[in-house]
């Protein structure tokens, strides 16, 4: 990680608008003191001995949109925003990666499932300043960003609902005995699965 | 004299000098370990969950602490009728514990989301507040008079209270007295703006209470403003007047206004 993989889309003739959708993921090197508080107050307080595993990661999502010459620039500005600056990421703890397409989570163990759990603030300020910043400090113009936290959830396999239903028990706080990522009164969520996003905000 | 447990959460900072003031308006106040067994609680008259940072606020101000089996002996102490205060950090955890507002019990009914209006993020200054005029008497409104201004500092980065049907739920807890205190400007307007409201709260809402009003949730910090020398000299009449008169070490002594809060906590817990 560190470097990332490059948004290419196909090759099409200049002027023609393209868009591309960016995923920037920043995780700490270290070892992730607020997951492992969450993993053990889902285990010990809200009993969820199936939780064999929780991640925290944050995503940054980034829509840039041009004609082919114009979206070259942007990726090449990003990535250097994201390697020579402390705007996404700093390099002494944390480490970070630029993908597009399907967000992926990682290859679950035999007989378990990886969820993911996206979690926006409502507003999402975060994402507003990032884009502005990418215009003033890096020249890329007109991009669209929003900040997530990705919360990965390593549990049981059983059955792609099944395992939608029990990320969202133990992620979405509803009552003092329930859920503990996310507070759906000023956050929205989503629950991810390997490559189908479903859009699950309504508890 | 009634009994009153300052819970010392890992990562509170305030439970010193709340118990200070506890004891300064003759109450019995004694700090109170997470670690202890939930049931001794249960003996004491109230708990007040003191202003910090548990657990380095994690996940979410509030929200793991909100877990805790010593939060759970605060609900039962507070299903039973007790005295129980959170502030700042406190008032994030009983959000999160969903024990305030309460109108539907163990409900997540709010949210103290992050900061929004001005500059955002983490804002440390004075403001003021007053109770709501519909303010019902609770643990934090008993000994006030309706149109008290009181001065004391904020020191939080999430303190906007919200929620999903934020307009709809307002009305309803304005109507049920459940809103205490709102944050206004030095005449007493509550609308003026990000110059009084100083995070975006829903409704100017600076303080909530739950049914009864035995559970109260504040964001700016009493304690902190609860002796006269803690009042800053240019604050507004009366109170800043009142600290520019005082040349002495007694006079600074003199109660500040925060302690009129502490006041209204013991009024309460001595009529119950």
């Amino acid at each position: 990680m560190g470097a990332g993989t490059t948004a290419g889309g196909s090759a099409r003739a200049a002027g023609e608008a393209m868009r591309a959708l960016l995923r920037l993921r920043v995780a700490l090197r270290g070892e992730d003191l607020a997951a492992i508080s969450a993993l053990e107050a889902l285990r010990d307080e809200l009993g969820a001995a199936d939780l064999a595993a929780l991640s925290r990661e944050t995503v940054w999502e980034i829509e840039i949109a041009g004609d082919a010459p114009v979206m070259a620039r942007a990726l090449e500005r990003l990535q250097s925003a994201a390697r020579e600056s402390l705007l996404f990421a700093n390099p002494v703890k944390e480490r970070w990666t630029l993908e597009e397409g399907p967000l992926r989570l990682g290859r679950a163990g035999v007989g378990r499932c990886l969820v993911g759990l996206l979690v926006r603030d409502r507003p999402d300020r975060a994402g507003p300043a990032c884009a502005r910043a990418l215009a003033t400090d890096w020249e890329i113009a007109g991009a669209a960003v929003r900040r997530d936290t990705l919360w990965i959830l390593d549990l049981p396999d059983t059955g792609r609902d099944a395992a939608a239903a029990r990320a969202r028990a133990l992620g979405v706080t509803t009552a003092r005995r329930s859920g503990l990522l996310v507070n759906p009164h000023y956050q929205d969520w989503e629950i991810v699965l390997e490559d189908v996003v479903n859009d699950a905000r309504a508890v | 004299m009634r009994r009153v447990a300052v819970l010392q959460l890992p990562g509170s900072n305030c439970e010193w000098e709340t118990a200070r003031v506890c004891r300064a308006v003759g109450l019995d106040a004694e700090v109170f370990r997470w670690t202890r067994a939930p049931r001794d609680l249960l003996a004491f008259d109230a708990a007040i969950i003191p202003g910090g940072f548990a657990f380095e606020d994690r996940v979410r101000a509030g929200a793991i602490a909100a877990k805790l089996p010593i939060v759970e002996a605060v609900a039962e102490m507070a299903a039973v009728g007790k005295g129980v205060l959170g502030i700042c950090n406190g008032a994030q955890v009983l959000v999160e514990a969903g024990l305030v507002p309460g109108t539907t019990p163990g409900a997540v009914e709010m949210a103290l989301a992050p900061n929004a209006g001005g500059r955002g993020g983490y804002d440390c200054r004075w403001v003021r507040v007053a109770p709501h005029p519909r303010a019902r008497r609770s643990i934090l409104t008993a000994a006030l008079e309706p149109n008290e201004i009181l001065p004391m500092p904020i020191a939080h980065g999430e303190g906007r209270f919200t929620a999903r049907d934020g307009e709809r739920l307002l009305g309803r807890l304005e109507e049920s007295g459940h809103v205490l205190l709102r944050y206004v400007d030095e005449s007493g307007d509550p609308d003026a703006g990000i110059a009084t409201n100083p995070n975006g709260s829903l409704g100017g809402i600076a303080a909530l209470c739950g049914a009864g009003g035995h559970v109260a949730a504040v964001m700016p910090h009493p304690e902190r403003s609860s002796w006269l020398f803690q009042v800053p000299a240019e604050c507004g009449a009366p109170w800043g007047g009142r600290r520019r008169a005082a040349r002495d070490a007694a006079s600074l002594d003199a109660p500040g206004p925060g302690r009129r809060l502490f006041e209204s906590l013991r009024a309460f817990l001595e009529d119950q």
